[in-house]
C-alpha cells in the first residue's frame, strides 16, 4: 500500500505555521553530573541510551538542547517533570 | 555502597554500617531549595503567571511527598535489612527514583547556596571560607552516591562518573 506522504507532510506543515508550539529546553548548568542527565531524559522521554547521551553532550558542549516541540500542556508537563530532578528546564516559544 | 543485586528494577545495595550513617545523615539535609524561584519560561509572559504559581505548588506537593517517602522508607529504616555487620538496603525502582532525586536536591541546593560557582574546579581552599565547606562535602558526597544509584540503574559499572553536564 503506498501511503500519501507529501499529502500528510505539507498537513503537518500548514498546522505548525498555525501553532510553532513551544520548545521545551534544557539548559547547562556545572552542578547537574552526565550520567545523571541522561538518566533522567531516559526517564522522562523514554529514549534509548544513545538518544539521551547526545543530547545530555549537546547541553554539555552548546549550553542547551531542545528536548521537545510541544503544544502548552504537554510542554508545561515536561518542565514539570524535568524540574522534578532539578535540571534547568524551560518552554519556549519559537524564535 | 555496592550493588548486590539486580532483578528488573529492584536493587539491592551493600552498606557497611558508616556508609549508612553517612547516607542518613546526608539525607537529614532535604530538602535544602527554596522552590519559590522556580520558573517555567525565561520568557516574560502574562501567559505563564498562572502556569508558574502551579509549577511552585506542583513542586512544594512533590518535596512533601518525598519528604514523607523519606520519612518513611529510609530514615525510620523501612528499606534497611541487616546483613552481617553491616546492611542491605532494598529498592525498587519508584523508591530508586525517588532516593535519586532526593540526593540531587541536596546536591543542586548546596550548589545554590554556595552562589552557583560556575566553576566547581576553580574554587581556591583560600577562598572558600570554612562555614561553606559543609556545602561542598555535601555536594561531593551526594554526587559520589548519585553515581552508584545511576549506575545501578542503568544496569552498568561505570561512566563519567565526576563529569557535569
Amino acid at each position: 500500500m503506498v501511503v500519501p506522504a507529501p499529502t500528510i507532510g505539507e498537513k503537518t506543515k500548514e498546522k505548525e505555521a498555525q501553532d510553532p508550539g513551544f520548545l521545551v529546553i534544557v539548559w547547562n548548568d556545572p552542578v547537574n553530573l552526565m550520567d545523571y542527565v541522561t538518566h533522567v531524559f531516559m526517564k522522562v522521554f523514554g529514549w534509548n541510551k544513545s538518544k539521551a547521551e547526545t543530547h545530555m553532550l549537546e547541553v554539555h558542549q552548546q549550553g542547551k538542547s531542545v528536548v521537545a516541540r510541544e503544544g502548552f500542556e504537554k510542554a508545561e508537563y515536561y518542565v514539570h517533570r524535568l524540574q522534578s530532578y532539578h535540571l534547568q528546564a524551560t518552554m519556549e516559544k519559537p524564535a | 555502597m555496592k550493588l548486590l543485586e539486580r532483578e528488573g528494577e529492584r536493587l539491592v545495595f551493600r552498606l557497611s554500617t558508616r556508609e549508612k550513617q553517612l547516607l542518613q545523615r546526608l539525607l537529614s539535609f532535604y530538602p535544602l531549595q527554596s522552590e519559590s524561584h522556580a520558573k517555567l519560561s525565561k520568557t516574560a509572559d502574562a501567559r505563564f503567571d498562572d502556569a508558574n504559581e502551579l509549577l511552585v505548588e506542583a513542586r512544594k506537593e512533590h518535596q512533601s511527598e518525598l519528604s514523607g517517602w523519606l520519612a518513611r522508607r529510609l530514615s525510620e529504616g523501612a528499606a534497611w535489612v541487616t546483613a552481617g555487620t553491616g546492611w542491605r538496603l532494598v529498592l525498587d525502582g519508584a523508591d530508586a527514583e525517588r532516593l535519586l532525586q532526593v540526593l540531587n536536591e541536596i546536591r543542586v541546593g548546596a550548589w545554590l547556596k554556595l552562589g552557583s560557582p560556575e566553576n566547581l574546579d576553580a574554587v581556591e581552599p583560600d577562598d572558600t571560607a570554612v562555614a561553606l565547606a559543609p556545602l561542598h562535602g555535601l555536594m561531593m558526597l551526594t554526587g559520589q552516591f548519585e553515581m552508584v544509584l545511576v549506575h545501578a540503574m542503568m544496569g552498568d559499572s561505570g561512566g563519567r562518573s565526576s563529569d557535569e553536564a
